[in-house]
């Protein structure tokens, strides 16, 4: 959990008043994350077709609870330009790591602590926790239901691939969909 | 935890979700690097009013530092960032970021979007300081909407020019480098009135959630047959 706050604050620092928007911060963060779980001892398991399906049905459920919420009806796709095009990676990249380290790494260690209930509550709470100094107190409440159902994922699908695969949808979903 | 609680989760989850961006501001626009939340622009001559930014440099014989002014709100709706050594250090110097109200002469390229912002860097006397020669500011600002992307256009107090502009990410806001200070403003093209999306232009919402959902349905049965068939074959 320190490597975590350690690897948010390098972000912070590095991405200034933008860190939201800050590609090098964002980049620099998600190769902190993977370096703690790499140290960790994190490895890469053999992925499994149902955790892939599990993983693409959470992004789309994502995608879709946040299109009910939008005032507008109709979708566009966002202009292609170089920006998008740099994002797109960088955002995945972000998502992936934060995944390994947080329902990879931590849950399982949570979980030969206390149970999937506690791991599940603790990566919850980190994950939203992480995202406040980027969004603001504000994004707590989005922030826990996201981590919540990214954790959900986790236990269904055993494995960390799913909530991975589900955040990267819906980032960069986020970037594209207009 | 078993499966089922897992799934007893997920449900949660979404409700939980649906519920959080139902409430949400209406510019937020929810899904950002994960979660980007963005307060309602705020408009000149609006209640609350939007706010400006000062920052003051002493004079040094260090280089001037790289630094960011911005403006309070979230995300800032208008902020400048400045590479080390932009400006000449060897006198005090502020840099301010106003709204200010919009110049008669309208830009060429469209329909002022947001408030028109001023930046300006002063001595201690109160002396317009222009950067050095070839530095490149970058002014980040914030506009009321990602579709069509606006330009960020400069007024120089005769006409306004369009900037090369890209997205910078949540709450619709757009950056554009300048070698020099003065008002910018983000810019929707297409003349006084901005095109609205056509009603038929995109794809309706409700399409798009029916679909995702018989997708959603119709993967998790396939996917854990094959599972199901794959670990009966070993």
């Amino acid at each position: 959990m320190a490597g975590i706050a350690v690897a948010t604050g390098l972000r912070i620092a590095l991405g200034g008043p933008s860190t939201a928007a800050s590609m090098p911060a964002g980049v620099a963060f998600a190769l902190a994350l993977l370096a703690l779980a790499a140290g960790a001892g994190w490895r890469l398991g053999r992925p499994s077709l149902a955790a892939a399906g599990i993983g693409v049905a959470g992004g789309l459920v994502l995608v879709a609870a946040w299109l009910t919420a939008r005032t507008s009806a109709a979708v566009d796709l966002a202009p292609v330009n170089t920006a998008i095009a740099a994002w797109t990676p960088v955002v995945a990249l972000i998502a992936v790591a934060e995944e390994v380290m947080l329902r990879g790494v931590l849950f399982n260690a949570m979980r030969n602590w206390g149970g999937d209930g506690w791991a599940l509550a603790a990566t919850t709470v980190l994950f939203a926790a992480m995202h406040v100094p980027l969004y603001g107190v504000g994004a707590l409440p989005l922030d826990l239901a996201v981590g919540l159902l990214l954790g959900g994922l986790r236990i269904v699908s055993g494995s960390v691939l799913a909530p991975a695969i589900a955040h990267v949808l819906a980032d960069i979903a986020g970037g594209w969909l207009l | 935890m078993t499966r089922r609680h897992g799934v007893v989760v997920v449900l949660v989850a979404v409700a939980a979700l649906a519920a959080v961006w139902r409430v949400l501001p209406a510019a937020s626009p929810a899904i950002y690097d994960g979660n980007c939340i963005a307060d309602p622009y705020v408009s000149l001559g609006g209640s609350p009013a939007p706010q400006g930014a000062t920052m003051s440099f002493p004079a040094t014989a260090a280089p001037f530092p790289a630094s960011e002014v911005f403006t309070g709100e979230t995300p800032p709706q208008a902020q400048v960032l400045m590479e080390g050594g932009s400006f000449d250090n060897a006198v005090a110097l502020t840099i301010r970021i106003d709204p200010v109200a919009e110049p008669a002469v309208k830009p060429s390229n469209g329909a002022i979007e947001g408030n028109v912002y001023k930046f300006s860097a002063v001595n201690a006397a109160g002396v317009a300081v222009a950067p050095r020669p070839n530095v490149l500011l970058t002014i980040v600002l914030r506009g009321t909407k990602s579709v069509p992307p606006p330009i960020i256009d400069r007024f120089n107090g005769t006409t306004w020019t369009p900037l090369t502009t890209q997205n910078s990410g949540c709450g619709n806001t757009f950056l554009a480098s300048s070698t020099q200070l003065g008002e910018f403003a983000a810019v929707a093209p297409g003349g006084a009135s901005p095109p609205q999306p056509a009603p038929s232009g995109g794809i309706p919402g409700a399409l798009i959630i029916g679909g995702l959902a018989a997708l959603l349905v119709i993967a998790i049965v396939v996917l854990f047959t094959l599972d199901r068939s794959r670990n009966r074959s070993r």
